[in-house]
């Protein structure tokens, strides 16, 4: 067993380090899957705030990943057919700018979150799970009967979006971007679980009667935990539009809800680096396996029963004891 | 006579045919240890809900410093400065024993909204989360998850809770609950020395402690105060030895 804080640089170096292997030896696909499973881990660790630390149990983070997703395709849709959003008393036009549409998805994931949370978050338990659930399966539905932008079909992104100063088609590029996303992310988590928010939202997940004695309100804590879960979700969604150049309502889909909360469980529930660790191996099955059989996910299954049969710290857990005392 | 902090007017709630509070009321008087008995079942614990905010009465009005307070929520009247402890202790069980405090106290000084502060880097809020630690003699025992503490120390941290939040009234539902002689001779000290800070409600089993500690007691049977009155007037009270006491002529 080591500490979990030197198990949490392992992995970002772990990830780190096999991008940077794979550029240096021109396996550009390879780099493109650790795109790909970084951008998973930014959805886990915006699914781990919620359900790690705050103890609610969403089964509906695809709305937010979908969200963020189209919120990135649409703007990237207008701004190649030169046709504005809204035309009105303001123009509203489209961009393919990474900054302003990856912005533009946080937005939508953070309102997204607040309406949901609202109305879902006055249940609980199973009622939470299934509400959750109505809620992302409405998006997904919604998506494929709105014609104006692909319906069924989604949207393709026919030049990926620009960052100033990058080549963002250069795979490495994209990369490094997304790679410095996901470590301002963990920090920001981080420094979020410290704070006194921290404190309670852990604390609410535990005994939410001794948090409302002391003058807390459990419903408000709970709320802005679930939005900024979406928000990061949501921002994990654009990113991963802008590496496919293309959105498409199996984003909104329930597939993609579990997916999601499969990081988090394999990897680590309530652990910082958890979510990273699921999705890199959640990434590498789907490679590995993938090539081997289609009915990789029956494997995959196997190794989640094993996590959380034997395991309930999931990866992290197994590896590391504990993170020191909170105040440490 | 000292004004009321706390006044119960009337109150009543029913669960279907049972009725738990029945008309109930009484007041809890500035530097005073007002204690709540009576058998088992007889809606102590309704009682003190409905005052904290769990539950809402049927009828009547808690008044709390001048204002009613009886269409509040829990969280609301813990900020007005009632402070409770649980019958079963509810600390945070992951939690060590300055991390529990120190959820208190960013609570009542309503700092738990912030994101990006750091919970413990105010050093004069950690000295005085330490400082209470102390008072319910667990100043050697900070670094300790609450789930590992000994049931007695769990009740203590309950009352350090309960006193940092700094509240204008206690409200301790049995804090003695399952406690050796030692803890409840220590519980004893303690509570003696809050009430000149703000007055107790106090719900007990144990009446060694409340004839020690209680200034006034009011007796609850089948939801109903059939007494209330000092130590000797409850003592010498006919209708207190029947309905609670049975005959034993000595209990008392």
């Amino acid at each position: 067993m080591i500490s979990e804080r030197y198990l949490n640089i392992a992995i970002w170096v772990g990830v780190l380090g096999f991008a940077l292997y794979a550029n240096f030896s021109g396996e550009t696909y390879w780099v493109t899957l650790a795109t790909r499973a970084t951008i998973f881990a930014i959805a886990g660790i915006g699914l781990n705030f919620a359900l790690g630390y705050g103890g609610l149990i969403s089964f509906g983070h695809a709305a937010f990943f979908g969200i963020g997703g189209y919120a990135v395709g649409i703007l990237a849709s207008h701004a190649q057919s030169f046709t504005p959003i809204y035309d009105g008393f303001v123009t509203i036009d489209g961009t393919q700018s990474m900054v302003i549409a990856w912005g533009a998805a946080v937005v939508a994931g953070a309102l997204t979150a607040l309406l949901i949370g609202a109305l879902s978050l006055r249940t609980s338990g199973a009622y939470f799970i299934m509400i959750t659930l109505a809620f992302g399966q409405m998006f997904y539905y919604f998506a494929i009967s709105w014609p104006a932008y692909g319906g069924e079909d989604g949207i393709s992104i026919y030049v990926r979006n620009s960052f100033p100063g990058l080549n963002t088609l250069v795979p490495f590029q994209f990369f490094c971007l997304v790679f410095t996303v996901l470590t301002i992310v963990i920090l920001l988590v981080r420094t979020m679980n410290k704070s006194p928010f921290g404190l309670a939202l852990n604390a609410v997940r535990q005994m939410p009667q001794r948090v409302e004695t002391v003058g807390i309100a459990p419903f408000k804590l709970r709320l802005i935990a679930f939005v900024i879960s979406g928000m990061i979700t949501a921002l994990a969604g654009a990113m991963f539009a802008d590496l496919n150049r293309y959105v498409s309502p199996a984003m909104f889909s329930w597939h993609v809800s579990g997916e999601i909360m499969v990081f988090v469980i394999l990897g680590g529930v309530a652990r910082l680096m958890g979510p990273v660790i699921g999705a890199a191996t959640f990434v590498a099955f789907e490679e590995v396996l993938g090539r081997q059989s289609e009915h990789w996910l029956i494997y995959l299954g196997l190794a989640l029963l094993i996590i959380v049969l034997f395991a309930k710290g999931g990866i992290v857990g197994s590896l590391a004891r504990r993170g020191t005392a909170r105040h440490g | 006579m000292d004004k009321a902090v706390l006044s119960i007017r009337n109150l009543s709630k029913s669960f279907g045919a049972i009725e738990a509070s029945k008309d109930i009321s009484l007041d809890v008087r500035a530097g005073e240890i007002h204690a709540l008995i009576g058998p088992n079942g007889a809606g102590k614990s309704t009682l003190i809900q409905q005052i904290a905010g769990g539950l809402r009465p049927d009828a009547g009005q808690i008044v709390f410093q001048g204002e009613p307070v009886t269409h509040l929520t829990t969280v609301q009247r813990a900020r007005l400065g009632l402070g409770r402890s649980f019958q079963v202790s509810a600390v945070v069980p992951d939690y060590t024993v300055l991390e529990n405090i120190m959820l208190a106290l960013h609570g009542r000084n309503r700092t738990a909204f912030r994101l990006f502060s750091n919970a413990f880097r105010d050093t004069a809020l950690l000295a005085e989360a330490r400082r209470h630690a102390e008072r319910a003699e667990l100043g050697d025992r900070l670094s300790i998850p609450a789930a590992a503490l000994a049931h007695g120390e769990r009740r203590l941290l309950e009352l350090a809770m309960a006193l940092s939040l700094k509240p204008k009234i206690f409200l301790l539902d049995e804090p003695m609950a399952g406690l050796g002689n030692d803890g409840t001779q220590r519980v004893t000290t303690l509570l003696a020395q809050l009430k000149t800070e703000a007055p107790i409600l106090l719900v007990e089993h144990d009446m060694d402690a409340v004839f020690a500690l209680a200034d006034r007691i009011s007796v609850l049977v089948y939801g109903r105060v059939i007494a209330t009155g000092t130590r000797d007037e409850i003592r010498a009270n006919a209708d207190v030895r029947r309905a609670y006491l049975g005959d034993d002529e000595d209990a008392l």
